[in-house]
């Protein structure tokens, strides 16, 4: 049996907060309800687009990763004989 | 990251010059004894040929018998040596004895890196090792002095986006974003070598001492610290390399390896190092070494001549140890540095296709022996050493022929009593069996009595607890000792096979290697098939001519008949562990336990970087998403962006299994092609091929006992 469209825009919604470190509690599940069925008003092609955007205005901004590497600290390797 | 200073001068420690006489005096004396006992040993065997040497195969016997003997018995020599200097209570001139214990503790330290360079390891297993270093250097209270770098050379997508994610992991658990450092170069030259140089140029300047860890390689904090303190107090030492241990065995034949490293090991490692002193080698990693001269000396060029011996160095460290003995450095083997482990391969298959590794790179060595100039000899030596771990497969080989061309000559063709012209008296073949028995008891004493005085060494020094008890310490160097002679034979018909691979530069390869948790029967059948029935003919021609050689080809021919099962049960976790539960073959730290190891085997979030496939978590993950892409290149130009959106269209439509390898790499690479894939997978319908993939990831995370 398919997934139910409901179903299918709240699992999504709650899974994208979860793993970008929002809390799941219960006023959460409530946002993530009312940002479902405010999508279920809207036509069948933009549902899914229409709670992605809902979902990201309710997340911080990006932050910057701190530098994978540190400064550059050149020096050069020398090669003498064999 | 601080410019590196200068201990101050009367903090240094006076380097005392007798090692160097002391050296000489112990190698000439090592020299010596070889020589006596194989020349001693040469002789008897002549004595118990038929013709005592007089036909062109009984030289060639004696003279491979030679070569191996004064194989065996350098081994044997060290062993003594090691038991010796560890009932004095160790060797007085040793690095960490030439101060006190107070003197080193007050040694300030120095900025040091602490370097990991990968390639398609296991990403949980070595980042989980890396975080128990950190700890136990947390524990110590010195951490600020340094920085950890992962040097990768990972080229699928899958592995290095999911070393880039427990990277990412690590240094947020360990609140150290600014300590902890991830560098991946877009191209590979010069293997691990190559790896390691990249870093040095990037950031060698900024740091004093570098350790290397190999992705199994665990080391104490305490030790750690120790290392830097003795580089500190010895300015002229170049390199201090560590004795790792080994340890974590799961597999029957990781637990049997690792047994036999703890309680022989340090008889071997406490003689090497004596007779080494300042000339010892490096093995690559558990060692630290002293930035500024490494650069100055051991860049390593590519071999100029043919075949093998043209191209870049594959086994680098013996190298660089060399290279910085020529430039006036010492080089350090310090047994007693403890709390320096690295795993055993988990099964026999393993262990070979490192060796096909090693055997090519030991071997590319003879070029460096012959040719380069101004080496030390103790470090020629060294390299010799180093062949001659596998050269001596095929001695060992000819030796078995040359052997059963004898009896067969003997057997089959008539003897001639009179092979010279004008000969007055008949030439009597001789047989003295009973001096045959006591060469191969001799041989055996050679093999064995180390091993025997390595217990006596734990048993004296009232360490019997920590190897499971008299009796089970007893029994489990029974085991170890029946088992290491049935995989003797299946080592030295292996070593054969990469020896002649490496010489004649050609892949001789017949099946495909195991790489999984354990051996299967068909990659063991595989694997071993054409050695067992080599040996089968081998062991029914002995048959066939004699009986009595029958039975003297039996400790050779039986194991490699049986090499499929053997290769197969040794791999067995389950025995393994059977062991451990009765404190069979247990070592110490599996006696009284150690916080690194145990750091090691705690669960943790990094080991589940590699439940999912790094490329798919790069999209889906919001996260990982986001971290990826700010790793990843900035948008390109617009022809690569073009060309990348068609890659990515494709890869939203037909999935990521769709792609090659190359392909996923070029996606994986990019920001935008990542960020615009993860917006896309989000969109999908849930009959898509990335509506299905996402909503397993969903259903995986709400699991119970699964993290998101």
């Amino acid at each position: 049996m398919p997934q139910p469209i409901s179903e299918l825009l709240l699992q999504r919604i709650l899974a994208y907060w979860a793993w970008s470190g929002v809390v799941i509690d219960a006023a959460t599940e409530e946002k993530a309800l009312a940002i479902t069925a405010r999508a279920l008003h809207q036509p069948e092609q933009q549902r899914l687009s229409f709670s992605l955007q809902a979902l990201l205005e309710e997340l911080p901004g990006q932050t910057p990763i701190a530098a994978a590497s540190p400064p550059l600290s050149r020096s050069s390797m020398h090669y003498g004989d064999y | 990251m601080n410019n590196p200073e200068p201990l101050p001068a009367e903090l240094l420690t006076q380097q005392r010059p007798r090692w160097r006489l002391a050296a000489t005096v112990r190698r000439g004396m090592l020299s010596l004894a070889v020589l006596l006992q194989t020349l001693t040993a040469t002789y008897f065997i002549l004595s118990i040929l038929p013709y005592h040497g007089g036909n062109l195969i009984e030289v060639c016997i004696a003279a491979v018998f030679a070569l191996l003997f004064a194989w065996i018995s350098v081994g044997f020599w060290i062993g003594l040596t090691g038991f010796f200097l560890r009932r004095i209570g160790g060797d007085p001139l040793s690095l960490l004895r030439q101060q006190d214990e107070a003197t080193l503790e007050a040694t300030p330290l120095a900025r040091t890196a602490v370097v990991m360079p990968i390639y398609h390891e296991p990403v949980g297993r070595s980042l989980q090792g890396l975080k128990s270093v950190i700890l136990s250097l947390q524990r110590s209270g010195k951490l600020e002095n340094f920085d950890f770098f992962i040097l990768s050379d990972s080229r699928d997508p899958d592995v290095w986006l999911a070393e880039q994610a427990a990277w990412d992991q690590l240094r947020n658990e360990l609140g150290m974003q600014d300590r902890i450092f991830y560098r991946r170069r877009p191209i590979n030259l010069n293997y691990k070598s190559g790896n390691v140089a990249d870093f040095l140029r990037r950031w060698g300047s900024a740091y004093e001492y570098m350790v290397v860890l190999d992705a199994d390689s665990l080391m104490g904090g305490d030790n750690l610290v120790r290392m830097v303190q003795l580089m500190q107090r010895h300015p002229q030492v170049g390199i201090l390399q560590s004795s790792p241990s080994l340890i974590n065995g799961r597999s029957l034949f990781a637990r049997l390896q690792q047994f036999s490293n703890q309680l022989y090991g340090p008889l071997f490692t406490t003689g090497l190092a004596a007779i080494q002193l300042g000339h010892a080698a490096f093995w690559g990693h558990n060692a630290i070494l002293r930035i500024q001269p490494f650069m100055q000396h051991c860049g390593l060029r590519k071999l100029p001549g043919w075949g093998l011996f043209k191209g870049p160095v594959l086994s680098h460290d013996f190298a660089e140890a060399a290279y910085m003995g020529r430039a006036g450095q010492e080089v350090w083997l310090e047994p007693e540095l403890n709390q320096s482990y690295e795993e055993s391969p988990p099964t026999l298959s393993d262990e070979l296709t490192r060796d096909r590794r090693w055997a090519k790179g030991n071997l590319q060595h003879i070029w460096l022996m012959l040719f380069s100039r101004r080496l030390r000899l103790a470090h020629r030596m060294a390299f010799m050493n180093g062949i001659m771990g596998y050269v001596a497969s095929p001695l060992w080989f000819s030796f078995l022929v040359l052997t059963t061309i004898e009896v067969a000559r003997l057997v089959l063709w008539p003897i001639n009593y009179f092979p010279e012209q004008n000969q007055l008296f008949p030439l009597w073949p001789e047989w003295h069996p009973q001096r045959a028995i006591w060469m191969v008891s001799i041989t055996l004493t050679l093999l064995f009595l180390p091993k025997f005085l390595a217990v006596t060494d734990v048993l004296l020094r009232g360490r019997r607890q920590q190897f499971g008890g008299g009796f089970k310490l007893f029994f489990s160097v029974f085991l170890e000792i029946v088992i290491s002679a049935l995989l003797a034979p299946i080592r030295m018909l292996s070593h054969c096979r990469y020896v002649m691979e490496a010489l004649f530069n050609v892949n001789l390869r017949w099946a495909g290697q195991n790489r999984s948790g354990e051996t299967s029967w068909l990659a063991a059948v595989l694997n071993q098939g054409i050695g067992s029935l080599l040996a089968l003919a081998w062991a029914g021609f002995a048959w066939w001519l004699d009986p009595m050689f029958f039975l003297w080809s039996l400790p050779v021919a039986l194991p490699l008949i049986l090499a499929a099962p053997i290769f197969v049960l040794l791999s067995k976790v389950g025995w393994g562990e059977a062991l451990l539960r009765n404190r069979w073959l247990q070592i110490p730290e599996e006696a009284q336990g150690s916080q690194l190891v145990d750091d090691l085997n705690k669960p943790s979030k990094l080991l589940e970087v590699d439940q999912h496939a790094a490329f798919n978590e790069a999209i889906v993950h919001p996260y990982t998403n986001q971290l990826q892409s700010q790793l990843a290149h900035a948008p390109r130009a617009k022809r690569q962006q073009s060309e990348l959106q068609l890659l990515a269209q494709r890869c939203l439509q037909e999935g990521p299994d769709a792609l090659s390898r190359a392909e996923r790499n070029l996606l994986a690479s990019d920001a935008t092609a990542l960020r615009w894939l993860h917006s896309q997978v989000w969109l999908a319908a849930p009959e898509s091929i990335w509506g299905r993939l996402l909503k397993r990831r969903i259903r995986i995370a709400n699991t119970p006992n699964q993290t998101v």
